[in-house]
């Protein structure tokens, strides 16, 4: 019994030393990698707002959820979580819109497009830098302004697809698979680039 | 400045990251299902991963960045300041979005800012075309300020950096730059010592000695004697007592000091130039002191170390003998009292009529006995005691530890006290004025053996 209250006591000192050094290296954390960790937050929990239904947005369980899916996104940019949540932000929106709302205004899918890569891109830079980074002001600026232009392209194309497939009801149903396959056709040739540039690598 | 420490520069890959995986499966999702439920808005949450990799991925470079770490001065003094700087440069013709680079420094440089990692963009290398089209790379440098904390070679690195592009899609290897070392001499704190050396040397220095001279210190006024200078004579005496009387001089001379550091055992934390001092570190830096001073006046100092891997300095005098003492102490580690030194001190090796300066904490039985081999041996030997306030501090334990600390204590007293009757005086490391005390009365006892011996 005694042997066992002193490992008891060894394996408590050895958590408190952890514990201190989680809030040691929280308390080093930097306002521009916090920053890019409230960015990923708030645009997930804008994404999943406008993916959920009207009538449950304001249902604390529908708020925990929403939570409970950005904290650790921002929280952990490094892991999967992130991917989670963007899938799961997907699905929510297929089921709302599938299922309740099948009637979606051009400016709400445009927003949750653009929240979604927001979040994704703030996710991908938080990823690479360690807590207690000090970063360049400039480049977080330049970072912003990239993003800003691909969420601008982005808006802007969906934006005219959106408008075409309403301006061509009959071609509606083709609208889909065209612009996908060129979606599709635009990633298989981004991989296929990058293959290809790999193997003439000096 | 230090010649650069850059990190080996690789054609080492750039490899994807999750948010790439991220990106090219979300979108592959939203299109597909998006093609396979005919459903345009799905399309449209894809449209920006498709973009965003696209715009990130149209260059891609095929060097890592470098990584250079410098340091402005060679050396520095406890407490100073260093001037350090990370480098992180990009030799390839794409631009980095991003350098993450971090040096990491012993823990006894205190970095201003923390010690903490750098990020910051750095534009593509430029084609020279005047230089044969050579490429000048595009350098972000970082200009950091530490404080040297202790005493020793401190390393400054390794540093460490990687690359991102793409906005975190693609990111470098690690490159590595090696450590530099830092040379942090010890603060040495103010000395003197005012009392004539109970032995001088040779006929040159600053120590009034008890030998006759010329120039030196008035002795006295003696009758003259033949092979006297005329310019010796003091007319005002020889006027009065009508018989030629010369004026008596003592000479000056240097002195010899072997400084022994004992550092069989270590006592105490090191809490660097702002925190408590250690044994070895009031050794050392005492060690510093008395040799700062003594070559200062011209005198000969030598060091020895008695310890596990015992060195040997020998006496020197000069300028260049202060920066051989101060490079000599820092490679000075405590260690060896459990089996105790390697070798036996021979007497031999400090010269007869040097003052053997003995910086010690007594902490264990082998430190008193070569204390006392080298009295025995007629060495003139005087005793710092370095443990300093260690010895009284309060240990906590169970209910026996006072009553063990106070037995150990007495144990200590008793050495000291033997030591005395050795005729080796033991005085506390206390900084100006520590043997002033000590060597007043050798002084006094060297003088008076020798009337005795008349």
């Amino acid at each position: 019994m005694k042997v066992f209250l002193a490992d008891l006591r060894y394996a408590g000192l050895g958590l408190l030393t952890r514990v201190r050094a989680t809030i040691a290296s929280l308390r080093r954390t930097t306002g521009a990698v916090l920053g890019l960790r409230v960015v990923v937050f708030g645009a997930l929990l804008v994404a999943f707002v406008l993916s959920v239904p009207r009538a449950l947005v304001w249902l604390p369980v529908a708020q925990a959820v929403g939570v409970g899916l950005a904290l650790p996104a921002a929280l952990f940019p490094r892991t999967r979580m992130v991917g989670l949540a963007l899938v799961t932000v997907g699905v929510i929106w297929l089921a709302t819109t599938t299922f309740v709302e099948p009637d979606f205004s051009p400016a709400r899918v445009l927003g949750l497009a653009a929240a979604l890569y927001v979040a994704h891109a703030a996710a991908a830079f938080a990823a690479v830098l360690p807590n207690d980074t000090a970063v360049n002001p400039g480049a977080l600026l330049r970072w912003a302004l990239r993003t800003s232009l691909v969420v601008g392209a982005a808006v802007g194309l969906g934006a005219l697809g959106l408008v075409a497939a309403a301006w061509l009801p009959l071609a509606h149903g083709l609208a889909a698979p065209l612009l996908g396959s060129l979606v599709a056709a635009g990633i298989v040739a981004v991989i296929v680039w990058l293959a290809h540039r790999r193997d003439r690598l000096p | 400045m230090t010649a650069p420490s850059r990190g080996e520069v690789e054609e080492t890959p750039w490899v994807p990251t999750r948010a790439l995986g991220r990106a090219v499966l979300f979108c592959g999702l939203a299109a597909f299902t998006g093609v396979l439920l005919g459903r345009v808005d799905l399309v449209v949450l894809a449209a920006p991963f498709a973009i965003g990799v696209a715009w990130a991925l149209r260059r891609r470079p095929t060097r890592p960045p470098v990584v250079a770490v410098e340091i402005a001065e060679e050396d520095a003094v406890e407490g100073g300041t260093v001037d350090l700087a990370l480098e992180l440069s990009n030799e390839d013709k794409a631009p980095l979005d991003l350098v993450v680079g971090r040096l990491t420094t012993s823990a006894w440089l205190e970095m201003a800012d923390g010690g903490r990692p750098y990020a910051g963009d750095v534009a593509a290398a430029q084609t020279d075309d005047r230089a044969g089209g050579h490429r000048r790379s595009s350098v972000w440098r970082v200009d950091l300020r530490a404080t040297a904390l202790r005493w020793g070679y401190q390393p400054v690195g390794p540093a460490v950096a990687y690359g991102v592009v793409g906005d975190g899609l693609l990111v470098s290897g690690m490159v590595v730059a090696p450590a530099l070392t830092l040379r942090v001499y010890p603060a040495v704190p103010p000395f003197r010592a005012d009392q004539a050396m109970p032995r001088s040397s040779a006929l040159v220095g600053v120590h009034r000695s008890r030998r006759p001279g010329e120039d030196g210190e008035l002795s006295g006024v003696r009758r003259f004697s033949p092979g006297d200078r005329l310019r010796r004579i003091d007319w005002r005496v020889t006027l009065r007592t009508r018989e030629v009387h010369v004026a008596a001089f003592l000479s000056d001379r240097d002195a010899e000091v072997i400084v022994l550091l004992d550092v069989l055992y270590e006592a105490g934390t090191s809490g660097g130039i702002r925190g408590e001092a250690s044994v070895v570190d009031t050794t050392v830096r005492a060690a510093a002191a008395i040799c700062d001073h003594y070559l200062r006046q011209g005198d000969r100092v030598g060091l020895v170390e008695y310890s596990g891997r015992p060195r040997y300095l020998r006496p020197a005098s000069g300028r260049r003998q202060l920066v051989a003492a101060l490079d000599w102490l820092l490679d000075t580690q405590a260690g060896g009292g459990g089996t105790g030194p390697r070798f036996g001190l021979d007497p031999s090796i400090i010269p007869n009529a040097a003052l053997v300066v003995v910086l010690t904490p007594l902490l264990g039985p082998q430190s008193a006995e070569m204390i006392a081999t080298l009295a025995r041996a007629g060495r003139a030997v005087v005793a710092v005691d370095t443990l300093g306030s260690l010895a009284q501090r309060r240990m906590s334990g169970s209910r026996w530890m006072p009553v063990a600390q106070r037995l150990w204590w007495y144990e200590r007293q008793n050495l000291i006290g033997l030591l005395h009757e050795a005729g080796v005086p033991v005085t506390a490391w206390i900084g100006p004025g520590s043997l002033d005390q000590v060597l007043h009365d050798m002084a006094r006892m060297a003088a008076v053996g020798r009337l005795g011996g008349r």
